[in-house]
């Protein structure tokens, strides 16, 4: 089990470099903010590996915690990137975005 | 957005604390109360339901007009084709992303028969995590969902994908009968019912 | 041996796919052309790597107290990647950022300019 425990967090720290190379790239504000949301995920898996190679369950509420909130920094770059000159500028009127939605 | 007063589509107010407390949402944040403490013991029940309560004053939502019915066949069913598909778009996408040919998409609008906001979220939620397909836009007054599918290789794989998605709407509706006969263009919906 | 050899052997085998499919996940991040391409990466095998991880966990763990917490993960997970894909998906595709050259079809741009009445979403 321990084995196949290390084998996992291996590829997840993996995966975790290729996130932070895309952060890194991205070219747009909303690219990074995806990528983090997928780094949210990957931390998950990561504190998951660890409960089940310690045995313990103290760090369950984080898992809640970060599976319940990891989406509000996505939703909340996305909901006011428009006033960001990240974006393309240009190609969307500013009414659209800060209307009612 | 006024914290007294919620507008409605027709463009009418009503308050919005009216129906606040919902049984179906205290239940539900019962639940996961007791899941978060991991025990149930009369005292957590008692404090759980508080808070519930406490939850839906502060943080009132319009009231879900969920069904007559729910119909637990058709719901089961719903859930596991739901869960098969899931998987299933997992590998996909796993296929699509790993190999090496570029991707092409499509940007789909798919009208809903379904007037009710609550089927249109579902609908619309089930359809994100479900083979090929984002919802990038959404408008209530016309039904419509606009959804980004992943890997559409000719204009006949689009509209077997807007099929998939009227059927799945159509597993939806099955599960979870509105009260209010579905739309006008949908006259064969009383013969669901013997299905 | 006992029945728990059965059980640990399937936990192992749902954590590592859980880890190789977040794996698949990052990749796309990487590979992928455009923002909601790299989305649909983003939403579905990463979250059934999740699911799977936690699943893998709750057969290690074995502990009744624990279940309900997960299963309220994957619940959360399942809704929660839903709002943000569509958040940011919505406010890519009306910033412009769509390659148009990787659309077969484009059902919303080729309609015409629609006005929203009062009080939609």
């Amino acid at each position: 089990m321990n084995v196949v425990l290390a084998v996992a967090a291996g590829i997840l720290l993996v995966a975790a470099l290729l996130l932070v190379v895309r952060m890194t790239l991205g070219p747009t504000i909303l690219d990074r903010s995806v990528a983090l949301d997928v780094l949210v995920a990957v931390t998950v898996c990561a504190i998951a590996l660890y409960s089940a190679s310690s045995g313990s369950t103290y760090a369950l509420p984080v898992l809640v915690v970060l599976a319940g909130c990891g989406f509000v920094s996505a939703v909340s770059v996305a909901r006011y990137a428009s006033r960001s000159d990240d974006l393309r500028p240009g190609t969307g009127d500013d009414e659209r975005f800060t209307g009612r939605s | 957005m006024s914290p007294v007063l919620r507008t409605r589509r027709d463009g009418s107010t009503r308050p919005a604390r009216h129906r606040a407390v919902q049984p179906l949402a205290v239940l539900w944040l019962t639940l996961v109360w007791l899941a978060m403490w991991g025990e149930v013991t009369p005292l957590l029940v008692i404090g759980g339901v508080l808070v519930a309560v406490l939850v839906c004053l502060a943080f009132p939502l319009p009231p879900i007009d969920l069904a007559s019915g729910v119909r637990p066949l058709a719901l089961a069913r719903l859930v596991g084709r739901f869960l098969v598909d899931v998987v299933r778009a997992s590998f996909q996408v796993s296929g699509v992303v790993l190999r090496r040919r570029p991707v092409r998409n499509a940007v789909v609008a798919v009208d809903l028969e379904s007037s009710s906001d609550f089927v249109m979220t579902l609908v619309a939620s089930m359809l994100s995590l479900i083979p090929g397909s984002v919802v990038v836009e959404a408008r209530r007054s016309t039904h419509t969902l606009y959804l980004h599918v992943l890997d559409v290789p000719d204009a006949a794989s689009v509209e077997a994908f807007r099929r998939d998605a009227l059927d799945l709407e159509q597993r939806v509706l099955r599960a979870l009968p509105p009260d209010a006969p579905v739309a006008p263009h949908a006259p064969d919906a009383p013969e669901e019912v013997g299905r | 041996m006992s029945w728990t050899t059965p059980v640990d052997v399937l936990a192992a085998v749902c954590i590592l796919l859980g880890a190789v499919l977040t794996l698949i996940a990052a990749i796309g991040q990487v590979r992928m052309p455009d923002l909601l391409s790299r989305m649909h990466a983003a939403t579905k095998p990463q979250v059934l790597g999740t699911v799977l991880v936690v699943i893998g966990l709750s057969l290690s763990l074995r502990d009744p107290a624990v279940v309900g917490m997960l299963l309220l993960v994957v619940l959360l997970q399942m809704a929660t990647s839903v709002v943000s894909s569509h958040m940011v998906g919505r406010a890519s595709f009306r910033a412009g950022q769509v390659r148009d050259d990787l659309l077969v079809v484009d059902e919303l741009s080729d309609g015409d300019a629609h006005e929203e009445p009062r009080g939609a979403p």
